[in-house]
């Protein structure tokens, strides 16, 4: 079943891949120097997402190309490119391992694909050790890309602490949905 | 803890005639306990032939409440306003128990120069304790007023001020393009004279002075890479001073000035290192495979304390400025302690605390190893004692994030004025 779903994943996945790249990178360098003060673009999308379906996880960065026919579906783990973490922690969910995977092959069939994987966290704790927290997360979410089989050649990883919150916001709500690790090849 | 209720809003707005008026300092007092030496300071006299605004007596009435260890009377409850010696009538302030008192007086001498006159009375024993002169121009008011109040606070506690200090900021704002425009900023001690000495488009992180208060350090997020900085204040002239594998973040100037303390990743998780500035050696303090950073030096430049998760959660660990040395778990109580620095006397730590209210700003006590909450906010950063010790500072965050001066005690609090945009970390000069 899974597997099914993987292919079916990939398939769409290679129709997209090449207008992707560059929509990828394009939305890439917004997110590096979008305003934490900024409610536009990504983080109001994900915010009016997040009430309407209650799934968190549907909404990474690049989610809402994706997830436009599959609303019926549960979760195709290719139409992820987030994954989400406890408080102070940088420990891989099931869930989470489930998404790393099925991106994990895509970059196996496609050799020429570098991943990069950025960890993030959220505003609580110091500034600098929320750096180093994402830096762990990252590193975790690395750990198992080459677990799966992905050349730690292919990787680069960094982290941006609390600096570019996915959600404004100072409650559980925006702080579940900023402790995170978005990634993109 | 301070609820709203028992706080009152001081407002304390000086009494001077039109061109005269200044803005409103806002300073916040927890009532529970009035414990300050209770000083009065007299609005100063000005002559008719001055027309020009100048920041007066209410800098040192703001510099005297910050530090909790004054309560300065509203001049609402004053009997009689002296600006000149022979006008003062002691029985007066002894009727509404003030224990000292300030009066001043500002003349034109030319065209750009004013002369202050001012003096401090104990009015217990009626006797003068100093009376001096000082010539300002418009530019240079607030730092004569700043002089006067260290002269009272010197003069009555015993202990120098961090009056005549200054502070390192950054800050985060949106630009009409709506991109993020990062900057670091120097200003007086109370946000004034505000001077932006670095714009950026990347994130600039944990600013630290040197010693002598004419170099700030600091880390800049790269795209792939942190690398940390030093930029000379007055001239603006910067060089990276370290760029090694993985990220170099979290520099801490050594007391000597000679060294910095910072935190790398070259080996995949963050460590803590000593970079000698003169020879660009770096040596490695710790090893483990967590999270190690935020290093800061102890006054005596002996140790450096850390953040670590090495046990369950943020915790601040101590260890020898030395390779291979025993590493000393510190803080023992709440959920997580974390960016801990030293008290100018090396005794206790000031760090952010998490004691089941949230991130707070706490007073370690190496000794006892207790925790003392301070503050009264819950998304606090980056807090660091004043150069004396006698003030702390903290970033606030949240909806509204400001810089904070509390009293060592919490009991005063006050806002500092920084520029538009979200404030992110600050840095203490040293007393020099």
């Amino acid at each position: 079943m899974i597997r099914n779903l993987f292919i079916i994943g990939i398939t769409i996945f290679s129709l997209v891949l090449l207008a992707g790249c560059a929509k990828d990178l394009e939305s890439v360098d917004i997110t590096t120097v979008d305003s934490p003060e900024s409610s536009e673009g990504v983080s109001g999308d994900e915010v009016s997402g997040v009430s309407g379906t209650g799934d968190a996880v549907q909404f990474g960065i690049d989610g809402e190309d994706t997830t436009g026919t599959g609303d019926t579906q549960a979760v195709d783990p290719l139409s992820q490119r987030t994954v989400y973490f406890g408080y102070d922690e940088s420990i891989v969910s099931d869930e989470a391992q489930t998404i790393i995977r099925a991106h994990a092959e895509v970059l196996l069939d496609n050799p020429d694909a570098n991943l990069e994987i950025f960890g993030h966290a959220d505003e609580r704790g110091t500034r600098e050790y929320n750096l180093a927290l994402g830096d762990q997360r990252a590193v975790a979410v690395s750990s198992f890309f080459q677990e799966f089989g992905v050349d730690v050649s292919r990787i680069s990883a960094i982290s941006y602490g609390e600096e570019l919150p996915a959600v404004i916001g100072s409650d559980e709500s925006a702080w579940s949905l900023n402790r995170r690790v978005e990634f993109d090849y | 803890m301070p609820n709203a209720a028992s706080k009152i809003l001081l407002m304390i707005i000086l009494l001077l005639a039109g061109a005269h008026v200044h803005a409103v300092v806002t300073i916040e007092i927890d009532q529970g306990v009035k414990r300050g030496i209770p000083i009065a300071i007299v609005p100063f006299g000005i002559s008719d032939d001055i027309d020009q605004e100048l920041e007066l007596d209410e800098v040192i009435r703001s510099d005297l409440s910050r530090t909790g260890r004054f309560d300065v009377l509203n001049v609402d409850k004053f009997l009689q306003s002296p600006t000149k010696v022979e006008d003062v009538d002691f029985a007066d302030w002894k009727l509404i128990s003030v224990d000292y008192l300030v009066i001043g007086s500002i003349e034109r001498v030319d065209e750009s120069n004013f002369r202050i006159e001012t003096r401090l009375f104990n009015v217990f024993n009626e006797k003068q304790i100093f009376g001096s002169q000082f010539i300002a121009t418009t530019s240079s008011d607030r730092k004569v007023m700043h002089q006067i109040a260290n002269e009272v606070y010197e003069r009555i506690t015993g202990t120098k001020s961090s009056f005549h200090t200054r502070i390192a900021y950054t800050v985060a704002s949106v630009t009409s393009e709506n991109k993020t425009e990062h900057r670091l900023v120097v200003a007086d001690y109370d946000g004034k004279n505000a001077t932006v000495i670095l714009k950026t488009d990347s994130p600039i992180l944990s600013p630290s002075w040197s010693p002598d208060s004419e170099k700030i350090t600091y880390s800049i997020l790269g795209r792939d890479q942190s690398k940390i900085w030093v930029q000379e204040v007055s001239s603006g002239n910067r060089q990276i001073v370290a760029e090694f594998k993985g990220q170099n973040r979290s520099p801490s100037w050594s007391p000597d000035g000679t060294r910095l303390a910072f935190a790398n990743s070259r080996d995949g998780n963050s460590d803590i290192f000593i970079l000698t500035l003169a020879t660009r050696e770096i040596i490695q303090l710790t090893t483990d495979r967590q999270i190690d950073t935020e290093p800061a030096w102890s006054p005596d430049a002996d140790y450096i304390v850390f953040t670590s998760n090495r046990g369950k959660g943020a915790q601040i660990y101590k260890v020898r400025a030395k390779e291979n040395q025993q590493i000393e778990r510190l803080t023992i109580y709440g959920k997580s302690n974390s960016r801990a620095s030293y008290s100018p006397t090396g005794k206790q730590l000031i760090l952010i605390t998490d004691q089941g209210t949230g991130n707070q700003v706490g007073i370690f006590d190496i000794e006892s190893k207790s925790i003392s909450v301070v503050s009264s906010t819950s998304i606090d950063d980056s807090a660091v004692y004043s150069p004396n010790g006698e003030m702390l500072m903290y970033v606030v965050e949240g909806r509204d994030r400001h810089i904070k001066i509390l009293s060592p005690d919490g009991r005063i609090q006050s806002r500092v004025e920084t520029l538009e945009g979200a404030v992110n970390q600050v840095a203490w000069s040293w007393d020099s």
